[in-house]
Protein backbone atom coordinates (compact mmCIF):
# COMPACT_ATOMS: atom_id res chain seq x y z
CA UNK A 1 0.00 0.00 0.00
CA UNK A 2 1.06 3.45 -0.87
CA UNK A 3 2.28 6.13 1.52
CA UNK A 4 -0.75 8.23 0.62
CA UNK A 5 -3.12 5.46 0.97
CA UNK A 6 -2.10 4.25 4.21
CA UNK A 7 -2.19 7.78 5.70
CA UNK A 8 -5.76 8.06 4.20
CA UNK A 9 -6.72 5.14 6.01
CA UNK A 10 -5.11 5.98 8.69
CA UNK A 11 -6.73 9.57 9.06
CA UNK A 12 -10.11 8.20 8.48
CA UNK A 13 -9.81 5.37 11.00
CA UNK A 14 -8.29 8.03 13.44
CA UNK A 15 -12.06 10.04 12.93
CA UNK A 16 -14.18 6.73 13.15
CA UNK A 17 -14.47 6.92 9.40
CA UNK A 18 -14.89 3.18 7.94
CA UNK A 19 -13.97 3.64 4.01
CA UNK A 20 -14.55 0.79 1.97
CA UNK A 21 -11.65 -0.56 -0.18
CA UNK A 22 -13.61 -0.10 -3.09
CA UNK A 23 -13.85 3.81 -2.27
CA UNK A 24 -10.20 4.24 -1.21
CA UNK A 25 -8.82 4.73 -4.26
CA UNK A 26 -10.88 7.59 -5.19
CA UNK A 27 -10.22 8.86 -1.75
CA UNK A 28 -6.89 8.95 -2.50
CA UNK A 29 -7.14 10.35 -5.81
CA UNK A 30 -9.27 13.29 -4.44
CA UNK A 31 -6.71 13.79 -1.46
CA UNK A 32 -3.67 13.92 -4.04
CA UNK A 33 -5.37 16.42 -6.04
CA UNK A 34 -6.51 18.54 -3.42
CA UNK A 35 -2.69 18.62 -2.31
CA UNK A 36 -1.58 19.46 -5.31
CA UNK A 37 -4.56 21.92 -6.18
CA UNK A 38 -3.50 23.79 -2.63
CA UNK A 39 0.52 23.55 -3.51
CA UNK A 40 0.93 27.47 -4.12
CA UNK A 41 -1.53 28.18 -1.54
CA UNK A 42 0.74 26.41 1.47
CA UNK A 43 3.88 27.53 0.14
CA UNK A 44 3.19 31.01 0.74
CA UNK A 45 4.04 32.74 3.76
CA UNK A 46 1.27 33.12 6.36
CA UNK A 47 0.00 36.76 6.71
CA UNK A 48 -0.17 38.62 9.88
CA UNK A 49 -3.17 36.54 11.41
CA UNK A 50 -5.21 39.55 12.04
CA UNK A 51 -4.84 41.19 9.04
CA UNK A 52 -8.43 42.02 6.83
CA UNK A 53 -9.27 43.85 3.96
CA UNK A 54 -12.54 44.61 5.14
CA UNK A 55 -11.55 47.53 7.06
CA UNK A 56 -13.13 51.04 6.71
CA UNK A 57 -10.95 51.54 3.66
CA UNK A 58 -12.30 48.92 1.65
CA UNK A 59 -16.06 50.64 1.24
CA UNK A 60 -14.54 54.41 1.14
CA UNK A 61 -15.40 55.34 -2.78
CA UNK A 62 -12.62 57.61 -4.29
CA UNK B 1 -47.08 28.37 -23.30
CA UNK B 2 -46.44 24.83 -21.99
CA UNK B 3 -47.88 24.03 -18.61
CA UNK B 4 -44.63 24.88 -16.78
CA UNK B 5 -43.82 28.49 -19.29
CA UNK B 6 -42.11 31.06 -16.71
CA UNK B 7 -43.50 34.05 -18.58
CA UNK B 8 -47.35 33.04 -17.87
CA UNK B 9 -47.22 34.73 -14.65
CA UNK B 10 -44.68 37.25 -14.25
CA UNK B 11 -46.51 39.28 -11.56
CA UNK B 12 -43.97 40.76 -9.26
CA UNK B 13 -44.60 41.81 -5.63
CA UNK B 14 -44.50 45.69 -6.51
CA UNK B 15 -47.30 44.90 -9.11
CA UNK B 16 -49.30 42.30 -6.78
CA UNK B 17 -49.03 44.91 -3.64
CA UNK B 18 -50.55 47.42 -5.76
CA UNK B 19 -53.45 45.42 -7.24
CA UNK B 20 -54.22 43.76 -3.72
CA UNK B 21 -54.24 47.82 -2.87
CA UNK B 22 -56.65 48.88 -5.59
CA UNK B 23 -58.83 45.44 -4.98
CA UNK B 24 -57.71 44.03 -8.24
CA UNK B 25 -58.02 40.29 -6.73
CA UNK B 26 -57.54 39.63 -3.31
CA UNK B 27 -55.06 37.71 -1.35
CA UNK B 28 -57.44 34.74 -1.31
CA UNK B 29 -57.39 35.09 -5.10
CA UNK B 30 -53.58 35.29 -5.12
CA UNK B 31 -52.98 32.57 -3.24
CA UNK B 32 -55.81 30.36 -4.71
CA UNK B 33 -54.00 30.85 -8.05
CA UNK B 34 -50.43 29.76 -6.67
CA UNK B 35 -52.39 26.81 -4.99
CA UNK B 36 -53.75 25.87 -8.42
CA UNK B 37 -50.31 26.41 -9.94
CA UNK B 38 -48.99 23.93 -7.53
CA UNK B 39 -51.37 21.39 -8.48
CA UNK B 40 -51.43 21.39 -12.22
CA UNK B 41 -47.43 21.70 -12.14
CA UNK B 42 -45.30 20.97 -9.49
CA UNK B 43 -45.51 17.24 -10.28
CA UNK B 44 -43.39 18.38 -13.02
CA UNK B 45 -41.54 21.00 -11.46
CA UNK B 46 -41.23 19.48 -7.73
CA UNK B 47 -40.11 22.55 -6.25
CA UNK B 48 -42.56 22.28 -3.28
CA UNK B 49 -42.13 20.39 -0.14
CA UNK B 50 -45.06 20.56 2.47
CA UNK B 51 -47.36 22.93 1.30
CA UNK B 52 -50.58 23.00 3.35
CA UNK B 53 -53.51 24.54 1.09
CA UNK B 54 -56.43 25.06 3.81
CA UNK B 55 -53.67 26.74 5.94
CA UNK B 56 -52.78 28.68 3.63
CA UNK B 57 -56.12 29.38 2.50
CA UNK B 58 -57.31 30.40 6.22
CA UNK B 59 -54.27 32.61 6.21
CA UNK B 60 -55.07 34.41 3.39
CA UNK B 61 -58.51 35.08 4.49
CA UNK B 62 -57.24 36.75 7.82
CA UNK B 63 -54.55 38.79 5.51
CA UNK B 64 -57.75 40.56 3.73
CA UNK B 65 -59.45 41.10 6.68
CA UNK B 66 -56.39 42.69 8.16
CA UNK B 67 -55.94 44.54 4.58
CA UNK B 68 -59.34 46.22 5.34
CA UNK B 69 -58.59 47.79 8.79
CA UNK B 70 -57.80 51.59 8.91
CA UNK B 71 -54.67 51.31 9.87
CA UNK B 72 -51.62 50.81 7.97
CA UNK B 73 -50.95 47.06 7.57
CA UNK B 74 -47.60 44.81 7.16
CA UNK B 75 -45.95 46.29 3.93
CA UNK B 76 -45.71 42.56 2.31
CA UNK B 77 -49.07 41.66 3.41
CA UNK B 78 -50.39 38.68 1.38
CA UNK B 79 -47.21 38.14 -0.53
CA UNK B 80 -47.07 34.27 -1.52
CA UNK B 81 -43.37 33.38 0.27
CA UNK B 82 -41.11 29.92 -0.52
CA UNK B 83 -38.58 28.92 2.33
CA UNK B 84 -35.82 26.72 0.97
CA UNK B 85 -35.65 23.44 3.51
CA UNK B 86 -32.38 24.17 4.74
CA UNK B 87 -33.77 26.91 7.03
CA UNK B 88 -35.81 26.43 10.01
CA UNK B 89 -39.73 27.06 9.90
CA UNK B 90 -41.46 26.42 12.67
CA UNK B 91 -43.64 23.52 13.09
CA UNK B 92 -42.01 22.62 9.44
CA UNK B 93 -39.63 19.90 9.37
CA UNK B 94 -35.99 21.29 8.21
CA UNK B 95 -35.04 17.60 5.81
CA UNK B 96 -32.63 19.31 3.79
CA UNK B 97 -33.14 16.79 0.93
CA UNK B 98 -30.86 14.44 3.52
CA UNK B 99 -32.46 11.16 3.93
CA UNK B 100 -30.87 10.97 7.88
CA UNK B 101 -33.13 13.77 8.36
CA UNK B 102 -36.51 12.48 7.07
CA UNK B 103 -37.99 11.78 10.93
CA UNK B 104 -36.59 14.91 12.31
CA UNK B 105 -38.97 16.86 14.17
CA UNK B 106 -40.97 20.16 12.87
CA UNK B 107 -38.77 22.80 14.10
CA UNK B 108 -40.12 24.76 17.35
CA UNK B 109 -39.14 27.93 16.79
CA UNK B 110 -38.36 30.17 13.35
CA UNK B 111 -34.60 30.54 12.46
CA UNK B 112 -34.04 34.90 12.28
CA UNK B 113 -34.72 35.56 9.03
CA UNK B 114 -38.19 33.52 9.00
CA UNK B 115 -39.13 35.54 12.32
CA UNK B 116 -38.22 38.89 10.50
CA UNK B 117 -39.77 37.96 7.48
CA UNK B 118 -43.08 36.80 8.74
CA UNK B 119 -43.57 40.12 10.28
CA UNK B 120 -43.30 41.69 6.78
CA UNK B 121 -46.60 39.90 6.34
CA UNK B 122 -45.44 37.57 3.82
CA UNK B 123 -47.64 34.02 3.25
CA UNK B 124 -45.16 31.11 3.59
CA UNK B 125 -46.46 28.86 0.90
CA UNK B 126 -44.12 25.71 2.11
CA UNK B 127 -40.56 24.55 2.20
CA UNK B 128 -38.64 24.71 -1.40
CA UNK B 129 -36.34 22.04 -2.64
CA UNK B 130 -32.97 21.83 -2.15
CA UNK B 131 -29.56 19.70 -2.97
CA UNK B 132 -29.11 17.21 -0.30
CA UNK B 133 -27.52 19.28 2.85
CA UNK B 134 -27.02 21.96 0.34
CA UNK B 135 -24.19 20.56 -0.95
CA UNK B 136 -24.17 20.44 -5.09
CA UNK B 137 -25.92 22.37 -7.64
CA UNK B 138 -28.64 19.70 -9.01
CA UNK B 139 -31.69 20.39 -6.83
CA UNK B 140 -32.67 16.73 -7.62
CA UNK B 141 -35.33 16.01 -8.16
CA UNK B 142 -36.25 19.72 -8.87
CA UNK B 143 -36.28 21.08 -12.47
CA UNK B 144 -35.93 23.66 -14.46
CA UNK B 145 -39.43 25.66 -15.67
CA UNK B 146 -37.92 26.43 -18.55
CA UNK B 147 -37.28 22.93 -19.52
CA UNK B 148 -38.23 20.45 -17.15
CA UNK B 149 -35.11 18.07 -19.18
CA UNK B 150 -32.53 20.31 -17.38
CA UNK B 151 -31.65 21.11 -13.81
CA UNK B 152 -32.49 24.62 -11.79
CA UNK B 153 -29.09 24.65 -10.33
CA UNK B 154 -28.50 24.29 -6.50
CA UNK B 155 -28.21 24.81 -3.99
CA UNK B 156 -31.27 26.86 -3.83
CA UNK B 157 -33.09 25.08 -7.04
CA UNK B 158 -36.48 24.67 -5.47
CA UNK B 159 -36.86 28.43 -4.61
CA UNK B 160 -35.63 29.86 -8.02
CA UNK B 161 -37.92 27.12 -9.98
CA UNK B 162 -41.07 28.02 -7.77
CA UNK B 163 -40.10 31.85 -8.71
CA UNK B 164 -39.96 31.36 -12.39
CA UNK B 165 -42.63 28.99 -12.24
CA UNK B 166 -44.82 31.70 -11.01
CA UNK B 167 -45.62 29.83 -7.82
CA UNK B 168 -44.53 32.41 -5.39
CA UNK B 169 -43.12 36.17 -5.69
CA UNK B 170 -40.08 35.48 -3.60
CA UNK B 171 -37.77 33.05 -1.93
CA UNK B 172 -35.06 32.61 0.25
CA UNK B 173 -32.18 30.62 -0.55
CA UNK B 174 -28.71 30.61 0.48
CA UNK B 175 -25.22 30.75 -0.71
CA UNK B 176 -21.86 28.88 0.05
CA UNK B 177 -20.64 28.67 -3.95
CA UNK B 178 -23.14 29.94 -5.54
CA UNK B 179 -26.44 28.78 -4.63
CA UNK B 180 -28.50 32.09 -5.06
CA UNK B 181 -26.72 33.21 -7.96
CA UNK B 182 -26.52 29.75 -9.69
CA UNK B 183 -30.07 28.87 -9.69
CA UNK B 184 -31.27 32.57 -10.01
CA UNK B 185 -29.11 32.69 -13.35
CA UNK B 186 -30.35 28.90 -15.14
CA UNK B 187 -34.07 30.05 -13.86
CA UNK B 188 -33.90 33.55 -15.01
CA UNK B 189 -34.66 35.12 -11.64
CA UNK B 190 -32.86 37.88 -9.63
CA UNK B 191 -30.90 36.69 -6.65
CA UNK B 192 -29.03 38.81 -3.77
CA UNK B 193 -26.16 37.24 -2.25
CA UNK B 194 -25.50 40.16 0.78
CA UNK B 195 -22.20 40.93 2.16
CA UNK B 196 -20.80 37.73 4.19
CA UNK B 197 -21.71 37.81 7.86
CA UNK B 198 -24.57 40.36 7.14
CA UNK B 199 -27.48 38.17 7.39
CA UNK B 200 -28.09 35.58 10.62
CA UNK B 201 -27.34 31.91 10.09
CA UNK B 202 -29.11 31.41 12.73
CA UNK B 203 -31.83 28.56 12.38
CA UNK B 204 -30.25 27.86 9.50
CA UNK B 205 -28.62 24.22 8.77
CA UNK B 206 -25.00 24.69 7.75
CA UNK B 207 -22.87 23.30 5.13
CA UNK B 208 -19.89 25.41 5.65
CA UNK B 209 -19.96 28.14 8.18
CA UNK B 210 -17.80 30.72 7.61
CA UNK B 211 -18.94 31.14 3.78
CA UNK B 212 -22.70 30.44 4.34
CA UNK B 213 -24.96 33.65 3.87
CA UNK B 214 -29.05 33.53 3.08
CA UNK B 215 -30.20 36.10 0.56
CA UNK B 216 -33.82 36.94 -1.20
CA UNK B 217 -34.56 35.91 -4.41
CA UNK B 218 -37.27 36.92 -6.29
CA UNK B 219 -38.05 38.50 -9.82
CA UNK B 220 -36.63 42.17 -9.63
CA UNK B 221 -33.96 43.85 -7.98
CA UNK B 222 -36.78 46.03 -6.43
CA UNK B 223 -38.65 43.16 -4.99
CA UNK B 224 -35.29 40.97 -4.09
CA UNK B 225 -34.53 44.77 -2.06
CA UNK B 226 -37.99 44.45 -0.16
CA UNK B 227 -37.27 40.86 0.62
CA UNK B 228 -33.66 41.85 1.95
CA UNK B 229 -35.26 44.95 4.57
CA UNK B 230 -37.38 42.33 5.61
CA UNK B 231 -35.08 39.47 6.33
CA UNK B 232 -33.02 42.32 8.17
CA UNK B 233 -36.15 42.99 10.66
CA UNK B 234 -36.59 46.60 8.69
CA UNK B 235 -39.80 46.10 6.57
CA UNK B 236 -41.41 49.12 7.88
CA UNK B 237 -38.56 50.65 5.76
CA UNK B 238 -40.30 48.83 2.75
CA UNK B 239 -43.27 51.73 1.18
CA UNK B 240 -40.32 54.13 1.13
CA UNK B 241 -37.87 52.00 -0.84
CA UNK B 242 -39.78 51.72 -3.93
CA UNK B 243 -39.51 55.21 -4.64
CA UNK B 244 -35.35 54.32 -5.10
CA UNK B 245 -36.02 52.09 -8.04
CA UNK B 246 -38.04 54.31 -10.50
CA UNK B 247 -39.49 51.77 -12.92
CA UNK B 248 -38.92 53.78 -15.68
CA UNK B 249 -34.77 52.94 -14.72
CA UNK B 250 -31.87 55.52 -13.78
CA UNK B 251 -28.91 56.61 -14.85
CA UNK B 252 -24.79 55.59 -13.97
CA UNK B 253 -23.24 58.29 -14.80
CA UNK B 254 -19.76 58.36 -12.79
CA UNK B 255 -19.87 55.10 -11.87
CA UNK B 256 -17.05 52.91 -12.78
CA UNK B 257 -17.85 49.31 -13.95
CA UNK B 258 -15.30 46.52 -14.09
CA UNK B 259 -15.03 43.95 -16.76
CA UNK B 260 -12.80 40.78 -15.52
CA UNK B 261 -9.86 39.38 -18.65
CA UNK B 262 -8.78 35.77 -18.67
CA UNK B 263 -10.20 33.56 -15.84
CA UNK B 264 -13.75 34.88 -16.22
CA UNK B 265 -13.35 34.95 -20.25
CA UNK B 266 -12.38 31.03 -20.18
CA UNK B 267 -14.91 28.69 -21.73
CA UNK B 268 -17.71 30.80 -21.61
CA UNK B 269 -20.35 29.89 -23.66
CA UNK B 270 -20.60 31.94 -26.75
CA UNK B 271 -23.97 33.44 -26.24
CA UNK B 272 -23.19 34.11 -22.62
CA UNK B 273 -20.38 36.19 -23.75
CA UNK B 274 -22.62 38.01 -26.20
CA UNK B 275 -25.13 38.50 -23.29
CA UNK B 276 -21.70 40.39 -21.37
CA UNK B 277 -20.94 42.61 -24.30
CA UNK B 278 -24.61 43.68 -24.34
CA UNK B 279 -24.97 43.84 -20.84
CA UNK B 280 -21.99 46.08 -20.71
CA UNK B 281 -23.06 48.20 -23.86
CA UNK B 282 -26.28 49.18 -21.84
CA UNK B 283 -24.17 50.00 -18.98
CA UNK B 284 -22.16 52.57 -20.93
CA UNK B 285 -25.34 54.03 -22.18
CA UNK B 286 -26.08 54.92 -18.73
CA UNK B 287 -23.43 56.75 -18.22
CA UNK B 288 -20.79 54.11 -16.65
CA UNK B 289 -17.44 54.25 -17.25
CA UNK B 290 -16.43 50.46 -18.14
CA UNK B 291 -13.18 50.16 -17.28
CA UNK B 292 -11.28 46.23 -18.45
CA UNK B 293 -8.94 44.62 -15.90
CA UNK B 294 -7.35 41.35 -14.74
CA UNK B 295 -8.04 39.98 -11.46
CA UNK B 296 -4.64 37.92 -11.12
CA UNK B 297 -5.99 36.04 -7.99
CA UNK B 298 -9.64 34.64 -9.04
CA UNK B 299 -8.51 31.52 -9.69
CA UNK B 300 -6.78 31.26 -6.44
CA UNK B 301 -10.11 32.86 -4.70
CA UNK B 302 -11.86 29.77 -6.36
CA UNK B 303 -9.74 27.25 -4.84
CA UNK B 304 -9.50 28.74 -1.70
CA UNK B 305 -13.64 28.80 -1.33
CA UNK B 306 -13.78 25.32 -2.66
CA UNK B 307 -11.45 23.96 -0.08
CA UNK B 308 -12.80 25.92 2.99
CA UNK B 309 -16.57 24.91 2.47
CA UNK B 310 -15.28 20.79 1.62
CA UNK B 311 -13.39 20.81 4.97
CA UNK B 312 -16.16 22.70 6.81
CA UNK B 313 -18.70 20.26 5.33
CA UNK B 314 -16.27 17.40 6.56
CA UNK B 315 -16.51 18.83 10.02
CA UNK B 316 -20.51 18.98 10.42
CA UNK B 317 -21.43 15.78 8.54
CA UNK B 318 -18.18 13.56 9.77
CA UNK B 319 -20.64 11.81 12.53
CA UNK B 320 -23.31 11.39 9.95
CA UNK B 321 -20.09 9.78 7.79
CA UNK B 322 -18.84 7.74 10.56
CA UNK B 323 -22.25 6.13 11.78
CA UNK B 324 -24.43 5.71 8.50
CA UNK B 325 -22.53 6.53 5.56
CA UNK B 326 -25.41 4.64 3.51
CA UNK B 327 -27.84 7.15 4.56
CA UNK B 328 -25.67 9.64 2.74
CA UNK B 329 -25.94 10.31 -1.46
CA UNK B 330 -22.64 9.69 -3.02
CA UNK B 331 -22.04 13.45 -3.89
CA UNK B 332 -22.65 14.51 -0.37
CA UNK B 333 -20.52 11.09 0.92
CA UNK B 334 -17.28 12.10 -1.22
CA UNK B 335 -17.30 15.98 -0.04
CA UNK B 336 -17.26 14.90 3.41
CA UNK B 337 -15.08 12.06 3.31
CA UNK B 338 -12.09 14.27 1.60
CA UNK B 339 -13.27 17.38 3.65
CA UNK B 340 -13.07 15.09 6.93
CA UNK B 341 -9.85 13.73 6.18
CA UNK B 342 -7.80 16.74 4.84
CA UNK B 343 -4.70 17.59 6.88
CA UNK B 344 -4.87 20.77 9.24
CA UNK B 345 -1.81 22.45 7.18
CA UNK B 346 -4.30 23.03 4.22
CA UNK B 347 -6.77 24.53 6.63
CA UNK B 348 -4.61 27.14 8.02
CA UNK B 349 -3.04 27.49 4.32
CA UNK B 350 -7.14 28.29 2.98
CA UNK B 351 -7.36 31.02 6.20
CA UNK B 352 -4.57 32.58 5.10
CA UNK B 353 -5.20 32.40 1.28
CA UNK B 354 -8.73 34.16 2.13
CA UNK B 355 -6.97 36.72 3.84
CA UNK B 356 -4.62 37.74 0.69
CA UNK B 357 -7.42 36.86 -1.71
CA UNK B 358 -9.64 39.90 0.13
CA UNK B 359 -6.63 42.01 -0.02
CA UNK B 360 -5.74 41.77 -3.26
CA UNK B 361 -9.44 42.09 -4.59
CA UNK B 362 -9.63 45.39 -2.48
CA UNK B 363 -6.60 46.54 -4.59
CA UNK B 364 -8.23 45.82 -7.56
CA UNK B 365 -11.07 47.86 -6.54
CA UNK B 366 -9.24 50.63 -5.41
CA UNK B 367 -6.90 50.44 -8.40
CA UNK B 368 -8.84 50.94 -10.94
CA UNK B 369 -11.93 52.92 -8.53
CA UNK B 370 -14.71 50.73 -9.15
CA UNK B 371 -17.71 50.70 -8.01
CA UNK B 372 -18.52 47.36 -8.91
CA UNK B 373 -17.74 44.64 -11.12
CA UNK B 374 -20.00 42.51 -14.13
CA UNK B 375 -19.22 39.09 -14.81
CA UNK B 376 -21.64 36.25 -16.18
CA UNK B 377 -23.23 34.44 -13.15
CA UNK B 378 -22.66 30.71 -14.75
CA UNK B 379 -20.35 30.20 -18.03
CA UNK B 380 -23.36 28.26 -19.27
CA UNK B 381 -27.03 27.85 -19.59
CA UNK B 382 -29.25 25.23 -17.79
CA UNK B 383 -27.47 21.76 -18.42
CA UNK B 384 -29.70 18.40 -19.20
CA UNK B 385 -30.60 17.07 -15.60
CA UNK B 386 -28.01 14.02 -17.15
CA UNK B 387 -25.18 15.84 -18.39
CA UNK B 388 -22.15 15.50 -15.50
CA UNK B 389 -19.53 17.21 -17.94
CA UNK B 390 -20.13 20.43 -20.26
CA UNK B 391 -18.21 20.24 -23.23
CA UNK B 392 -17.17 23.42 -24.79
CA UNK B 393 -15.69 24.64 -28.26
CA UNK B 394 -12.29 23.62 -27.85
CA UNK B 395 -12.86 19.92 -27.38
CA UNK B 396 -12.07 20.87 -23.90
CA UNK B 397 -14.49 19.19 -20.62
CA UNK B 398 -15.33 20.28 -17.18
CA UNK B 399 -17.63 18.68 -14.30
CA UNK B 400 -20.73 20.58 -14.13
CA UNK B 401 -20.50 21.21 -10.58
CA UNK B 402 -17.00 22.64 -11.17
CA UNK B 403 -18.54 24.64 -14.34
CA UNK B 404 -21.22 26.02 -13.16
CA UNK B 405 -19.58 27.52 -9.73
CA UNK B 406 -16.24 28.38 -11.19
CA UNK B 407 -17.36 31.94 -11.77
CA UNK B 408 -19.74 32.36 -8.26
CA UNK B 409 -17.12 30.19 -5.70
CA UNK B 410 -14.21 33.21 -6.08
CA UNK B 411 -16.80 35.84 -4.79
CA UNK B 412 -17.96 33.71 -1.43
CA UNK B 413 -14.27 34.04 -0.56
CA UNK B 414 -14.00 37.93 -0.88
CA UNK B 415 -17.76 38.06 1.03
CA UNK B 416 -17.95 40.64 -1.28
CA UNK B 417 -22.13 41.01 -2.28
CA UNK B 418 -23.43 39.63 -5.78
CA UNK B 419 -26.21 40.84 -7.79
CA UNK B 420 -27.61 38.09 -9.82
CA UNK B 421 -29.62 39.74 -12.63
CA UNK B 422 -31.50 37.76 -15.59
CA UNK B 423 -29.52 39.24 -18.49
CA UNK B 424 -31.36 37.45 -21.60
CA UNK B 425 -31.70 34.35 -23.01
CA UNK B 426 -29.76 31.78 -25.30
CA UNK B 427 -30.40 30.16 -28.76
CA UNK B 428 -32.51 27.55 -27.32
CA UNK B 429 -34.54 30.36 -25.16
CA UNK B 430 -32.77 29.19 -21.66
CA UNK B 431 -32.15 32.37 -19.52
CA UNK B 432 -28.63 34.11 -19.16
CA UNK B 433 -27.29 34.93 -15.91
CA UNK B 434 -25.50 38.26 -14.90
CA UNK B 435 -23.43 38.96 -11.64
CA UNK B 436 -22.90 42.50 -10.23
CA UNK B 437 -20.04 42.39 -7.43
CA UNK B 438 -19.90 45.22 -5.32
CA UNK B 439 -18.26 46.26 -2.19
CA UNK B 440 -18.45 44.75 0.98
CA UNK B 441 -21.71 46.43 2.79
CA UNK B 442 -22.72 48.14 -0.19
CA UNK B 443 -25.79 46.10 -1.12
CA UNK B 444 -28.11 49.55 -1.81
CA UNK B 445 -25.21 51.29 -4.34
CA UNK B 446 -25.11 47.59 -5.76
CA UNK B 447 -28.98 47.37 -5.89
CA UNK B 448 -29.23 51.13 -7.61
CA UNK B 449 -27.10 49.14 -10.56
CA UNK B 450 -28.19 46.23 -10.69
CA UNK B 451 -31.90 47.89 -11.28
CA UNK B 452 -30.72 50.50 -14.17
CA UNK B 453 -28.95 47.34 -15.75
CA UNK B 454 -32.50 45.29 -15.25
CA UNK B 455 -34.16 48.70 -17.03
CA UNK B 456 -31.95 49.07 -19.42
CA UNK B 457 -31.90 44.99 -20.78
CA UNK B 458 -35.88 44.38 -20.22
Amino acid sequence: MSEVKEHVRETAKILGIEIEDSRLDSLVEAWKQAMEETKEIRQQPNPHPTATAFDPTWSEKR
Amino acid sequence: MTATDPNSNPVTIREALQKLDDKVFSTRQLIGDVLTRIQETDEEVIAWLDVRPQNLMEMADVQDRRRMLPQAHAPLLGIPFGVKDLIDVSGYQTVCNMEAREDVEEASRDAEIVHHMRKSGVIFVGKTVTQEAAAGIYSDPCRNPWDTNRIPGGSSGGSAAAIANGTCLGAFGTDTGGSIRIPASLCGVTGLKPTYGRVSTEGIFPLSPSLDTPGPMARTVADTMALYLAMLGSSSEIPEMWNRFPVSGSQLAGMRIGVLTSYFNENIQPEVMAAQENAVAKLRELGAEIVECDWQDAAKARIVAKQISRIECGQVHRGLLATSPDLMGEELRKRVEIGAILPADVWFAMLAGREQVKQSIADLYKEHQLDAIIAPSTPVTAPKVEEKTISYADGSTEDTGAALTRLTGPWNTTGQPVFAIPAGLDDLGLPIGMSLIGRPDQEWELADIAHALECALK
